[in-house]
This record gives structure tokens, sequence and C-alpha cells, in this order.
């Protein structure tokens, strides 16, 4: 089993659907962490399960090329629950939305935290209505210009933490579309817990609800708006971290180190408490007065939901024996039904409702600034990069030689390419790192065939320069190849390649600003 | 959140140093590079009593170590580089990448104004906190570019 796990790449969780999220939505984000992280998890792919309700971020399964359900509105919790009782080898995670499972689905969210099945939740929390088209959520603060709220909507809105902890969740934590490291310790976290783990992830609905979570995100805000949950760990924030959190009675305040205040005064984290109540008030730490927590509020062990059902059932078959399900329908009172007495059919009433009045005046405007100089660049063709062309071997090149042609050129990397030179292969530093470093091998005698990456990851110069940094500081890759339409390797790019590039950018500039 | 003003404020210690192990300089080379590959960091710091005495790198085992399996045992004080260059925790990032841009070096040791180690930057780190400026149009992306939406609205 380990063998067949080691070898699932991020590439064999691709699927070959289109990817349908409008351009610049923050699932895409999540998309790509959970490929990032699945592959590392040791699990098989055929053991893995995308369930979801409906919404824009139910679409996942889609997209994940594993087993998915794509099921009935706020009912993938129950479907899910379903799934692990009749197979609890599975790895069944949940996605879901604020919509899907703090509206329709919220009473089915409650009761799977409480029964604590082994699976997965991520709740993407945009607080808006996005595949209906904008409509304000239960997340969504009071207050919120909608169309179907254009005067401000009037309800209060959910804390999805504070919902979970009071549900009896054993595992609640949060996270953001952005922060992609975050996100991926998280998710690795929440699939290590045993019992239902509850993730929510603030997800920036780039349409609906443009920059819900800008204050969590912005890179010059976030180190000052929110505050990294650590166990075991004061309470401290800021991007100096000179700032931190202390508890006055049962009032959680802010202050500032130093001046008599040491980081032993502050709150210190225990997410192991078997009282939610600490857990509870920093769900209650809410922006704009407190930096928000991002990490794992709570994580304790309870029974499993799953486990017992089958032990009760493994219980009562050894003292009575098989069951039979047709004795068990027969067995209290039953009747049939006559012929011909179904229920009078309906008549359908069509009345023509008037639309108009009932629209609200909305700007339509995208509300968004237009990109800047460097948000434009992303979106340029590779082609319009200064790369190097790379150095191409073929399979049976020996690694002795292959070392030798890197050395001697001081490369990071070499691509392999077949008969026709289109690439098959790429073979890097970090393979001879990771598969040749420290093991006894007859350099002269193995290939790279054996020890290359086959079918690497390439783009095409057509293709946005945003990709290649998306490979790169999302997936790690440090080489990328960039192909002709046949195929065929006609530039290199790496990390050091994009670095000059970006010195080069700022060449000119000076001063600050 | 201009990432010009960002990479002329911001230093060093803003990026994620943490990308390197820390070894001591009598331990043998096969162990440096068994802790390397266990936690997956292309980067050793060689350390002699809390003080940087050495580098020792993805690069250097393959300039140095393959093909010679008589060196596993030795002590990495051996093959390492040793004083290594470092840069101040200070130095801006604008400046770092101007340097990393031009240097052989894909590593390089952080100290602090007192010459205690910080971590080590690399390359992959300066890349991710700029692109951590355009989530939108760096993570916000499907797995491949052929499976890109144009426009709004995937329902
Ligand atoms: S409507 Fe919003 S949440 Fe839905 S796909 Fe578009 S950007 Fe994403």
């Amino acid at each position: 089993m380990a063998d067949v796990v080691e070898t699932l790449t991020r590439k064999d969780l691709v699927s070959d659907q289109e990817v349908r999220w409008c351009p610049g939505c923050g699932d895409y984000a999540i998309l790509a962490q959970m490929q990032r992280v699945l592959p590392e998890l040791g699990i098989a792919r055929e053991d893995m399960v995308f369930v979801s309700g409906i919404g824009c971020s139910s679409r996942f399964p889609y997209y994940m090329n594993t087993y998915g359900l794509h099921t009935i509105h706020g009912r993938a919790a129950t479907v899910a629950t379903g799934l692990k009782v009749a197979n609890p080898d599975l790895q069944v995670w949940v996605i879901t939305g604020d919509g899907d499972s703090l509206s329709i689905g919220g009473n089915h969210l409650l009761h799977v935290l409480r029964r604590n099945v082994n699976l997965n939740i991520l709740l993407f929390n945009n607080a808006i209505y996005g595949l209906t088209k904008g409509q304000y959520s239960p997340t969504s603060p009071p207050g919120t210009r909608t169309y179907s709220s254009p005067m401000g909507s009037v309800e209060q809105d959910f804390n999805a933490i504070s919902v979970a902890l009071a549900a009896e969740a054993t595992f609640v934590a949060r996270t953001v579309d952005r922060n992609t490291k975050h996100m991926a310790e998280i998710l690795k976290r929440a699939t290590e817990h045993r019992g239902t783990s509850f993730v929510e992830i603030y997800q920036n609905c780039n349409i609906y609800n443009d920059g819900a979570w800008f204050f969590a995100t912005q890179a010059d805000a976030k180190d000052d708006q929110t505050v990294l949950l650590e166990h075991d760990q004061p309470l401290i924030f800021g991007k100096d971290h000179d700032k931190g959190i202390r508890l006055k009675g049962l009032a959680p305040e802010v202050v500032s180190l130093g001046n008599g205040v040491r980081e032993s005064d502050l709150l210190t984290h225990d997410e192991t408490l078997d009282n939610p109540a600490h857990a509870y008030l920093l769900s209650r730490l809410t922006h704009p007065e407190y930096p928000v927590p991002l990490g794992v509020f709570r994580c304790v062990d309870r029974p499993i939901y799953e486990e017992q059902v089958s032990t009760q059932g493994r219980q009562a078959v050894e003292e009575r024996g098989p069951g039979d399900l047709y004795a068990l329908y027969h067995a209290a009172d039953t009747w049939i039904v006559p012929e011909g007495s179904d229920a009078e059919t309906l008549q359908e009433v069509h009345e023509e409702i008037p639309t108009s009045n009932i629209i609200p005046d909305i700007d339509e405007e995208d509300p968004r600034a237009p990109r800047t100089s460097l948000q434009q660049l992303l979106y340029d063709p590779i082609s319009s990069l200064d790369l190097p062309a790379p150095e191409c071997v073929s399979a049976d090149t020996s690694v002795a030689e292959a070392i030798q042609a890197m050395r001697a050129k001081n490369l990071g990397c070499l691509l392999v390419v077949d008969k026709r030179g289109r690439l098959r292969g790429i073979f890097a530093q970090g393979d001879l790192f990771e598969k040749v470093a420290g093991r006894d091998l007859d350099l002269h005698q193995t290939t790279v065939d054996g020890l290359m990456t086959r079918e690497p990851t390439a783009l095409k110069t057509s293709d946005p320069i945003g990709h290649l940094l998306h490979l790169m500081s999302l997936h790690g890759f440090r080489h990328i190849p960039i192909v002709d339409p046949d195929g065929r390797p006609v530039g290199l790019a790496s990390f050091k390649v994009m670095l000059q590039f970006t010195g080069g950018l700022f060449a000119n500039e000076i001063s600050p600003n | 959140m201009n990432l010009s003003s960002s990479l002329h404020n911001d230093t060093v210690k803003h990026v994620d140093l943490s990308f390197y192990v820390e070894v001591e300089k009598d331990h043998p080379v096969g162990r440096v590079i068994a802790k390397m590959q266990a936690s997956q960091r292309k980067c050793a710091l060689v350390m002699n009593r809390g003080k940087l005495v050495g580098i020792f790198t993805a690069h250097d085992i393959a300039r140095r170590v393959l093909g010679q399996t008589e060196v596993l045992c030795q002590p990495i004080e051996a093959t390492m580089t040793p004083d290594p260059l470092t840069l101040q925790s200070d130095l801006t990032l604008i400046e770092a990448i101007r340097f990393m841009g031009d240097n052989p070096h894909r590593y390089m040791p952080v100290v602090d104004a007192d010459g205690r180690v910080l971590g080590t930057l690399t390359h992959y780190a300066i890349i991710k906190y700029m692109s951590d400026h355009f989530p939108e149009e760096i993570y916000n992306l499907p797995p491949t570019p052929d499976h890109f939406a144009h426009a709004r609205d995937g329902a």
C-alpha cells in the first residue's frame, strides 16, 4: 500500500474537467492546496472521496481526480455520514459553503459534528450566496447590501467557529484561502484528527463579495489583524510580534508587550481543553476590535460514531445471530395500501409575478480597481520573459554523465527528451538529492530514465506568467520547462530566473516608493 | 499592499527563513544528508558551539559527494563550504533580490546584529513572499492554464 501511495503526485489528482469558477475566485487556491497536500498524506487515491452539497464550492469534487459525490443542497454531511458508516476505511472530505451548511444544511451540520463521524468538513466561507448571484448569507454581517437586502440585511450573522463549538465539534480550525502555507498545515491537521474535523476557510468571492476577508489576507495588514493560534503558546501577534491578548476577568484585551507587560501575562492557547469555553472565547475575537484567530481552536479526543455503530452491530450479531430483513419488516404492524387511493392530482397554478419594482437598483459596475501594471504583467505570456534555453539529454544518459553535464555548465537540471525532441522528463539536482545521495548506486550503470520525474508539468509560451508563479510558489516547482505546441522544450523557467526578472523590474527604483 | 514599497521597507527577516537544518561540524556527511532528506531541506548550516562555521547544500552534494561513497563517513567539516557569506537581517528585500539574482549561492544564512543565526534565505522564500502580494492572480488559478474560465460565474 505504501508504494502505491508514494507514487501519487499532484497531477494524479487533477481531473480533466474544465474548472468553472469565476476567474480569480478563492476556491482555486483551496483546490490547488488540496491537490498539493493530499499526495503527502499517504492515502491511496481509491480511498479518497469528496462529498459536496450545492453552491460554488460544491463543484469541488469534479475537479479532484478521486471519487466524488455532488449531492443535495445542505445534505453533504448526511450523505458523507452514511458513506463513512458503510465503509469506515474511506477518507471522506465534505466540501461545503456558508449557504450550503449554515442555511439550508444547518441542521445536518450540527448533527454530524455532535456525532463525531471521522470525516473532514471544509466550509468555504465567502459570506455571500455566489451561485445564485450575490444574496446575503448567514455569515454576511448585518447591514450587508445585496439584491435580496437592498437596504442592508437585518439579520444577526453566524460565527461558524462558535456554531461548531456549540455543536460539540472535536476539531475546530480556521484558515484563509490566501495563506497557502497555513492552509496546508490545517488540512494536514484536519486529516490526522480522529473524529469530525471542522475547518472554516475564509474564501474571497471576488465577484459578489470582493474583499470580505482582506483584513486577514492583505500583506500589509494581516499580521496586525490576525493572531496565529499555536498550542501552548501565548497569543502574540503583530508584524513585529509586539502585541498580545490578555484576559481581564472574562474579557480579552489587546495589549502591547513591554512597559511592564510580559509574555507570561498573556493568554496561553490550549487546544486540548475538554471544556470548550476557552475555544469559544477565542472564537468571539472578531474584526475590527480584535485580531481574528487563525489556526486550531480545539482538538480533543472522543469516541468515533462509526466505530461505535459497527461495534454494536457486531455485538448484536454475536448475541442474536445474523438478522433477517424480511422478518424485521413483517415483525410489527404492517398493512397494504389498496390501489386507486393515490392523492388527488394537484392542479398547477401559474401566476404572473410582476418583476418591475422588485429588483433593487444596485450598481452593476465592477467595483474593483483596475489592474496595476504589475498585476497586468502576470497575465502577459511567458514568451515575454527572457528564458535560458534548456539543456536536453536522452533517457539512456547515465547518471554519471548527467552529473558531469550539470557540473560543467553549473545547471540545476536537465530536460529529458525522446527521439523527436519532445519532453519526457526532468532530471534535477533535487532528484540527485532525494534519490541518489547517501545511496550506493553505480552512477555509470544507472540511467536518468529510472530517476527522472516523468511527464513533468510544463507550460506553453502562450501561458500567463502568473501560472509560472502559481506552480512555483504553491507547489514548490523550482524548474518549469516551457514547450512549443508539439511538446518540444524551448525554454526553462527557474526560481533564479524569476528573481532576476523581478530585480530587473525594480532596477530603476533607488529610493523607497 | 504595493509590492514595490513592501520590497523597499521589509527586510529579509520578514520572509520565511526556515528552509534549513542545523548540524554540528563533527557529524558525518551521511548523517547530515539523511537529516536533510528526512526534513526535505536542501541546506544544512554547520555549527560549532552555537556559532556558524559552514554551509552544506544540495549543490555541494551534487558537486562533491555523489560517486564518492567514502566521503559519507567523514565529518561534514571536510566537505562543507567553510565560513560562508552571510546576510544581515536588516537588509531590505529589494537589496536581497538583487543580491540573490546575481549570486551563485541559492542559500544564504541570515544573521542579526549580534551575529546570531536567524535562518537561511532562499530563492523560494522570496518568490513566495512576492506571490503573497498577488493572491488573486497567482494562487487563485485552476490546475492547468487551459482550464481557465474566461467569464464570471462558474454556475
Ligand atoms: S460567484 Fe463568487 S464564490 Fe462563486 S465562483 Fe464566482 S467568485 Fe467564486
